[in-house]
This record gives C-alpha cells, sequence and structure tokens, in this order.
C-alpha cells in the first residue's frame, strides 16, 4: 500500500463535510483523516458521528483547539491542514500551518483582506510549504466549457465581459444571517463571493487584473432598509414559530444538519447561525457594481445582486472573431416556505444545507426554466449551441474532479484547472480593491496591493 | 399650419420629411431647407414633389440660418445635422425665434450643454428632443412594470447593448469615427440608453465612472490581427466581397444622398472601418450611481455578431428582465447583401435560427414564479415607437401617463452621463454630476 498523506481539518462548519467524504471515499488509498482541528465539540462530535457512518476508522478523531494548531500538527504528524474555518481566520490558520510544517488545502476565498494575503505569501515564501485553493467554480462543466471556448481562438482576443451574478432570496439571504454579514469577517461579498467570479474571469482569459472600480451599498437587508419599507418589529433570529410565516425566518429546526451543526452547538459559543436578515448589525453589500480592467486590454462589467427572485448568472464574452454566452439558471424561484416541491438542489448535491432546497423541476409552461445553455457566434455566422457535458456527481461532476486535484495532484491538467496561490492572490486583489474603491470613490489599481499577481 | 424647416439634410431627416408629407401634412408643412449639400437637398425634393408638391423648400445655407427663420416665418426648426453643429444650430434659431425639435444627442460636450441653457432661459423657446426608443413598446411596457410598483424600489440596473457588425461597424465609416464630430458613442448612442434608464428609474444620475476603448475596428487593431492593406473606402472597383466594406452603390438612397453629394463637400460616408482617424471606442463600460440609491452597470459592444440588448433592474420587491434580438446573425439574404441597421429595417430570421428575432419582458416578484409581461404593439421601426413619436411631435401630447414626450432636461440628463462617462474615460476617475454646474432638474 502506497504512503497516505495524514489530513486534519481546521474549521468544522458545513463547508468540511465534502473533504470528509472525500478521504472516506474516493481518495482513501492516498489520503486519511487524522485530526480536528475546531473550538466547538458539537461540530467535531458531528463530524465524528460523520466519520462513523462512512466508516473511517480511528474515530473520534483527536480534536484539537485552534490555538494548538501547532501541536497538533507536531502530534499527529499532520502533512495538509484542509482549512474551512471562517475566511477572516484564513490567514492565522493557513500561515500557522505552514510554519509548523504542514501544506495548505483552503476554502476561496484564500483570505478577507491584503494584511492577510501578505502574510500568506510572506510565509509560503519563507517556509516552501503548498497552498492550493480550492475553486470549484472553475470545475463545473459549464464553466470548463467556456474556458474551452475562450482558449480555442473561436472569439478571437477578447475585448470585453458582461457579467451578472444574482442570488436569491433564500442562497443569498443566507449570508445576511451568518458570520458574513459583517465586512471584517467576510470581506463583504466582493470577497467572499465575488472572488469566485473575479478567478472565473482571470482564468477564462488567462490574463491579470489591472485596475478597478466599484459602487454598491446594502439597499435591501438590514434594519435601516426594513425600517424605510415599512416593516415591523422583526424577531432577532429566524428559529421559532414566527418561521412559520416569514420567509426570511431560517427555521435552524427544520434542517437536521443545521439543527446538528449550529443549534445544538450554540451552547458553547453563543454563535446564532440563523440571525434576522432585517435587524442589524449589517455591515456588508448586497447590490454590487464593478468595472474591472485587465492587462490585455479587456474590461468587464460585473453586478452581485444578493435579494433576487431566482438564482443563477449571465456572462456574455466579445472578442475580436465573435462571441460566447453563458446562461445559467440554479433555481428559477425560491418556494417561500419548506413543502412537498422543496427538494434538494439537483445541481448541488453536495451542499446540504437547507439554502440550496427549491424545485428540481419546472413547473409546466414555467418561462424560465433550470439549466445551462453556451452558445457561441462569430462573426457573419449563426449561433450555436455548444453542448455541456456533465459528469455524475456534484456541480454536475465538477467537485469529483476538484476533490481529484487536491488529494492526488493534477498532471494532466491542459486547461490549468487547478488554482494555486497566485490565482487566489488574483481573485482577492479584485475584491480588495473593489472594496477599497468602495471607500475611496476612485478607481484603485491592483498592482498598487503590492500583491503577487504572477 | 406651423412652418418648419429642416436642417442637416441626411439620412436622418427623412422620418420628418415624410411625416410631414404624410401623416402630419395637416398640421405642418415644410418651407425650408438648411443645408450645405445642393445633392442632398435635391434628393428631398424629390421626395416632396413625389408627394404631390409642385413647390419645393426654400434653400439656405448653415450660416444663414437666421435669414431663413425671418424670410420664411419659420415656426420650428428640426434638427439632423451631425451632433457636433446641434448646439450651435439650434441655439441660433432660438434666438431667431423658433422653437426646436432635434434628434438626440441633444449635443456633444458641456460647452454645448450650456450652451443651450443659456439659450433656453433666454428665449422661453420650446426644445423637444426626439427619444424614440422610450416610445418602443417593450421599453414603454418595461417603464409601466417600474411605475407600477410591482418589483419595489429599484436597487440596481445591469445592462448591456450589442450593436452587430453591420450597424455597429457603420459608425467607424461616418462622421461619427471622430470623437471632434460625435463625442464618440457613449453619447452619441448610449445617450439613447442613459435616456431609457433616467427614465425607468424617474432618477437622475449621480457619479459616473467608466472604461473602454477601441478594441476591434481602426488600423491599429486591424494590423495587429494581420489584416494587410485595405482600401481607404467600401466602394471600389471591382466591387468588394469584404462584408465590413460598405459599397453606396448597394442602396439607391446612399448613391443620392452621399456618392454623389461628394463632389460638393468631399465627404465620405463609406470609410474603411480599419482605415486610420478613428478616436472614438468600440468597446464601453461604465457605472452610474442614481441619486435615489440604485447604481446601473451598462456596457456597449459595436462589433457583435447579433444586435439587441439585455436589462435587468433589481427591486426590493422583485426583478424585471427585457431581453431584446433585433437581429440574431448578419448571414447574407439570397441577393448577398445585408441591412445597415436591424432596429429600423426590420430582420427577417431564417429557419432553424437558433437566435430568432424577439423580445421578451420576464417579471418575477420575490417567492413568486416568474411571469411573462404582454408587449402590446411593436411592429414598425424602432419597434412601433417612431409613429408615436412623430404624433407627439408634431400633434403635441401633454398627458401622456408615461411621460414619453422628452424635454431639454431630460436630454441634459442622458447626454450628461455620457458626457461624464466620456471625460471618465480619459482621466481614469469618477466624475460627479454636480461638479459639473448643470441645472439638471
Amino acid at each position: 500500500m502506497t504512503h497516505r498523506r495524514r489530513y486534519a481539518i481546521a474549521g468544522l462548519g458545513n463547508r468540511a463535510e465534502m473533504y470528509v467524504e472525500a478521504i472516506a471515499g474516493d481518495h482513501a488509498d492516498v489520503a486519511e483523516l487524522v485530526a480536528w482541528c475546531e473550538p466547538n465539540p458539537v461540530r467535531a462530535a458531528y463530524y465524528d458521528a460523520r466519520c462513523a457512518e462512512l466508516d473511517i476508522g480511528g474515530t473520534p478523531l483527536p480534536r484539537y483547539e485552534p490555538d494548538a494548531l501547532e501541536r497538533m500538527i507536531d502530534s499527529e504528524r499532520v502533512d495538509v491542514v484542509i482549512v474551512t474555518t471562517p475566511d477572516f481566520t484564513h490567514a492565522d490558520v493557513v500561515t500557522r500551518a505552514m510554519r509548523a510544517g504542514a501544506d495548505v488545502v483552503v476554502e476561496k476565498p484564500l483570505t478577507i483582506d491584503l494584511a492577510g494575503a501578505l502574510a500568506i505569501d510572506e510565509a509560503r515564501v519563507e517556509t516552501g510549504r503548498d497552498v492550493t485553493v480550492t475553486f470549484n467554480y472553475r470545475y463545473s462543466p459549464r464553466n470548463t466549457a467556456l474556458k474551452e471556448v475562450v482558449r480555442s481562438g473561436e472569439i478571437g482576443e477578447v475585448t470585453s465581459v458582461h457579467f451578472e451574478w444574482v442570488l436569491d432570496t433564500r442562497h443569498g439571504a443566507d449570508y445576511f444571517r451568518r458570520w458574513h454579514r459583517l465586512k471584517e469577517q467576510s470581506g463583504g461579498l466582493l470577497v467572499h463571493k465575488s472572488s469566485h467570479h473575479f478567478d472565473l474571469v482571470s482564468w477564462w482569459l488567462d490574463d491579470v487584473p489591472e485596475r478597478v472600480f466599484a459602487s454598491g451599498g446594502l439597499r435591501f437587508y438590514g434594519p435601516a432598509n426594513a425600517g424605510a419599507r415599512g416593516l415591523g418589529a422583526r424577531q432577532g433570529r429566524g428559529t421559532g414559530a414566527h418561521s412559520a410565516t416569514d420567509p426570511f425566518a431560517l427555521d435552524l429546526r427544520d434542517d437536521a444538519r443545521l439543527r446538528d451543526l449550529y443549534l445544538l452547538a450554540e451552547d458553547h459559543d453563543g454563535y446564532l447561525r440563523d440571525l434576522d436578515v432585517f435587524t442589524g448589525p449589517i455591515t456588508i453589500e448586497d447590490n454590487l457594481a464593478v468595472l474591472v480592467d485587465y492587462e490585455r486590454g479587456a474590461t468587464m462589467t460585473y453586478s452581485l445582486n444578493a435579494h433576487s427572485p431566482w438564482e443563477g448568472y449571465t456572462v456574455a464574452v466579445n472578442g475580436t472573431a465573435g462571441r460566447a454566452e453563458l446562461t445559467v439558471v440554479e433555481r428559477t424561484c425560491v418556494p417561500p416556505f419548506p413543502g412537498q416541491d422543496d427538494v434538494l438542489d439537483a445541481s448541488a448535491v453536495v451542499d446540504k444545507g437547507s439554502v440550496s432546497r427549491g424545485p428540481a423541476t419546472d413547473a409546466p409552461g414555467a418561462v424560465r426554466t433550470r439549466g445551462n445553455r453556451l452558445v457561441v457566434q462569430k462573426h457573419w455566422e449563426e449561433a450555436r449551441e455548444v453542448p455541456i457535458v456533465e459528469g455524475a456527481g456534484g456541480h454536475g461532476g465538477g467537485d469529483a474532479k476538484l476533490l481529484g486535484h487536491v488529494f492526488r495532484g493534477a498532471d494532466d491538467d491542459p486547461l490549468g484547472l487547478r488554482a494555486g496561490y497566485v490565482d487566489g492572490f488574483r481573485s482577492l486583489a479584485v475584491g480588495i480593491a473593489a472594496n477599497l474603491s468602495l471607500e475611496t470613490g476612485a478607481a484603485e489599481t491592483v498592482a498598487g496591493l503590492g500583491l503577487r499577481l504572477r | 399650419m406651423r412652418r418648419y424647416a429642416v436642417v442637416g439634410t441626411g439620412h436622418r431627416a427623412q422620418m420628418y420629411v415624410e411625416a410631414l408629407l404624410g401623416e402630419h401634412a395637416d398640421v405642418g408643412r415644410i418651407v425650408a431647407w438648411c443645408e450645405p449639400n445642393p445633392v442632398r437637398m435635391d434628393y428631398y425634393d424629390a421626395l416632396v414633389r413625389g408627394a404631390g408638391h409642385t413647390e419645393v423648400p426654400a434653400r439656405y445655407a448653415p450660416e444663414d440660418i437666421e435669414r431663413m427663420i425671418l424670410e420664411q416665418s419659420v415656426d420650428t426648426v428640426i434638427v439632423t445635422s451631425p451632433d457636433h453643429t446641434h448646439a450651435e444650430l439650434a441655439t441660433r434659431a432660438m434666438r431667431a425665434g423658433a422653437d426646436v425639435v432635434i434628434e438626440k444627442p441633444l449635443t456633444t460636450d458641456l460647452a454645448g450643454s450650456r450652451r443651450f441653457i443659456e439659450a433656453l432661459e433666454d428665449t422661453g423657446r420650446s426644445l423637444v428632443l426626439t427619444f424614440n426608443y422610450r416610445y418602443a413598446a417593450r421599453n414603454s411596457a418595461l417603464k409601466e412594470v417600474i411605475s407600477s410598483g410591482e418589483i419595489g424600489e429599484v436597487t440596481s440596473v445591469h445592462f448591456e447593448w450589442l450593436l452587430d457588425t453591420m450597424h455597429g461597424a457603420d459608425y467607424y465609416r461616418r462622421w461619427h469615427r471622430d470623437r471632434e464630430n460625435s463625442g464618440g458613442l457613449l453619447v452619441h448612442n448610449s445617450s439613447h440608453h442613459f435616456d431609457l434608464v433616467n427614465w425607468w428609474l424617474d432618477d437622475y444620475p449621480s457619479r459616473v465612472f467608466a472604461s473602454g476603448g477601441l478594441r476591434f475596428y481602426g488600423d491599429k487593431n486591424a494590423r495587429a490581427r494581420g489584416l494587410g492593406k485595405r482600401p481607404e473606402r467600401g466602394t471600389t472597383t471591382p466591387p468588394s466581397h469584404d462584408p465590413f466594406a460598405l459599397d453606396l452603390r448597394d442602396d439607391p438612397r446612399l448613391t443620392a444622398l452621399y456618392l454623389d453629394a461628394e463632389k460638393h463637400d468631399g465627404y465620405l460616408r463609406d470609410k474603411d472601418v480599419f482605415a486610420p482617424g478613428i478616436t472614438i471606442e468600440d468597446n464601453m463600460s461604465v457605472l452610474v450611481d442614481y441619486t435615489r440609491g440604485a447604481s446601473l452597470t451598462y456596457s456597449l459592444n459595436t462589433h457583435s455578431p447579433w444586435e439587441g440588448y439585455r436589462v435587468g433592474i433589481n427591486g426590493t420587491e422583485g426583478r424585471v428582465e427585457l431581453e431584446v434580438v433585433e437581429r440574431g446573425s448578419l448571414l447574407p439574404r439570397p441577393d448577398g447583401r445585408r441591412d445597415l441597421d436591424a432596429s429600423k429595417t426590420g430582420h427577417v430570421d431564417l429557419p432553424g435560427e437558433l437566435r430568432p428575432r424577439t423580445q421578451r419582458i420576464l417579471v418575477q416578484r420575490h417567492w413568486e414564479s416568474s411571469r411573462e409581461i404582454p408587449i402590446v404593439g411593436g411592429e414598425g421601426a424602432h419597434g412601433g415607437g417612431d409613429r408615436q413619436m412623430l404624433a407627439d411631435v408634431f400633434r403635441g401630447n401633454s398627458d401622456d401617463p408615461l411621460g414619453r414626450p422628452a424635454n431639454y432636461k431630460d436630454g441634459l440628463r442622458s447626454v450628461v452621463v455620457g458626457i461624464a462617462a466620456t471625460s471618465s474615460l480619459r482621466i481614469g476617475l469618477p466624475v460627479r454630476i454636480d461638479d459639473l454646474g448643470l441645472d439638471l432638474l
């Protein structure tokens, strides 16, 4: 039997589950789980139980407090730390793990601000350790298909990108209930969410962002907006009898996983997963508009809305020989209350939070239908649809491929799917520069941040 | 019976001339042309004669506009001259005692804007700006959705406009290719779109940032892509088969108005889109903040394989989307030719077209399914808008519930976005509309 690398997971929220399942399943021959780094015993117990279900031996795993990360790496001979803690702790956990001798796999975003990014880069250079950022969107077959179109040269050199992402009132609203609602914890959606999208664009265009201008604000969620619209008094959290009549209230008791990971864990750390989206404090934006110039000369016009009635995105890429358009409808509408039609989202079966619920099939005669469509049209020609080949598993087989790269490396990766630290910096830099632009009201140069971009 | 003069008898004049010779002949009459080129006036004289008139309008040079207004007792001038001449000709007409109907954009720069404000204040004359896009049934339907409050207060707008390689390319052949003449497409073309947003939202712009460049047309781009030497104009012997070349002889109207008129002023209507001298952009991105709090992300591309636009408007109670395909592709017609402007002529789909000519409005409220809003009407040029607009221009419409007739303030509020965006492009900084010192309210 070949040597299995020893993994520890830092941060046992809902993001950890995909990695636990991968180590228990497809990658059990090359990876083994040896420890948790998590302050909350209830969440660790949840994952120990999950491991037992998945038949991973040696459970319960030893649990270490966050301040004992170095001791964990040493005592448990950890090769790799998978970091799925809240974003604002990434820089600390990642740099300490590297300095203690481990490689790191970190959920995007790499970190939330410039100081964190510079610290990670410094530790990386100092230790020579490996940092992988898991940009799972790249692996989604539709996004990979667009990459192939752009890379093929069929639409020529890219001159501009028009990109709109809409998050619906379930998924989008959820950022306003959790730790993400504070900018100092998440960097706002420009960092936490849009950096995903900025990564896609840098990757599609194979280019480096140069200058960023942004505008935006909190225009729907939050107490001031609710007050202005005349919403009356609100319950501070979603779990309660009122959730039966308020679609914005998330009742943690409605979902076994949310109940076990968060509601039952509250006694230990007081963290509430279900804060009311119309009760403060909320310091992040829900409408964002960004203009990004790229080094080779393209410009992107981007917008993110987090209170849409449906969820998906539309991206159009204009080139000197034609144009490509990708339209994705992930969820056509959001039923206000959990009900019979309210089944797990088929495109993200690994994402088991209640936030991904919605109708999996379209109602007969629906004017908006679920699906992906990639259309390419060259100058003077007709539009043609490019087939998107979906694989098995979550996100059209994208998750399985991503995990394969994380656990086995990417020897054969012609599209450059596997993201390294430079990709993490590139996408993060756009989010950071956009946040800065929101503050200063000026256009910000990305190079001015002093981050390594190539 | 109002007495009209037409200032600038290029192709833009035709819609007004035909309206006054036809549907609105009972309320208005053309008494003079104000135009430097006799051949172009000949073309319009022929239209007048064709409508059964024996007497044709009197002819004046632009420098004699005051004398024309006096001698011909002109009530209203219709200004369809090139954009950079708007401010001078229209304000001189007002000071000489005429009202003005003017093609958008109002003007191309700040100095022109100020000139309009002063002349309007000094003279008290009326100025009507013809924003025909407001009248397109689909755009009016979108206005109604937002006015109804169905999607709540607007928080953001995402708007993409595409001009195809026939219509879009055409700006790089004509006087528009020089920023001095047109102000660039952010002024000449986008001010139409900015007007729509101002009108849909019933709001004013407060801050503008823009980026963009000439990335497809022009000699440098062509050279970088390895295009060889090209003829300087599209009308060549033997005829070119290059789809980017416009041969004026293929269109009798272009022949009469431009090719035959060249000998008088040397103006070439068919310059090569990859020839030097282009100082405007072909890819433009603009971010606009509005006073009540919404933001607009806008982009214009002028070398698209299809023509149309998409706009998504997010509100506090839902979202509305309008998608318009004016021309889904540019395959040649059976005669081997292609129409210049899809929005004017009405494109016919090929069988099995993946992107059919279409228009669709979807409204979706929070927690509900989306539904399609029927668009009533919409046949004819510019989505059926031209006919109603002309009726309003020539017969008045003081109580339009949608507020479609646009006054000069509307013209200023839209052109100022284009002017500010152009300035932002140059300096790399956002431009605050307040800092421009124009009274927009």
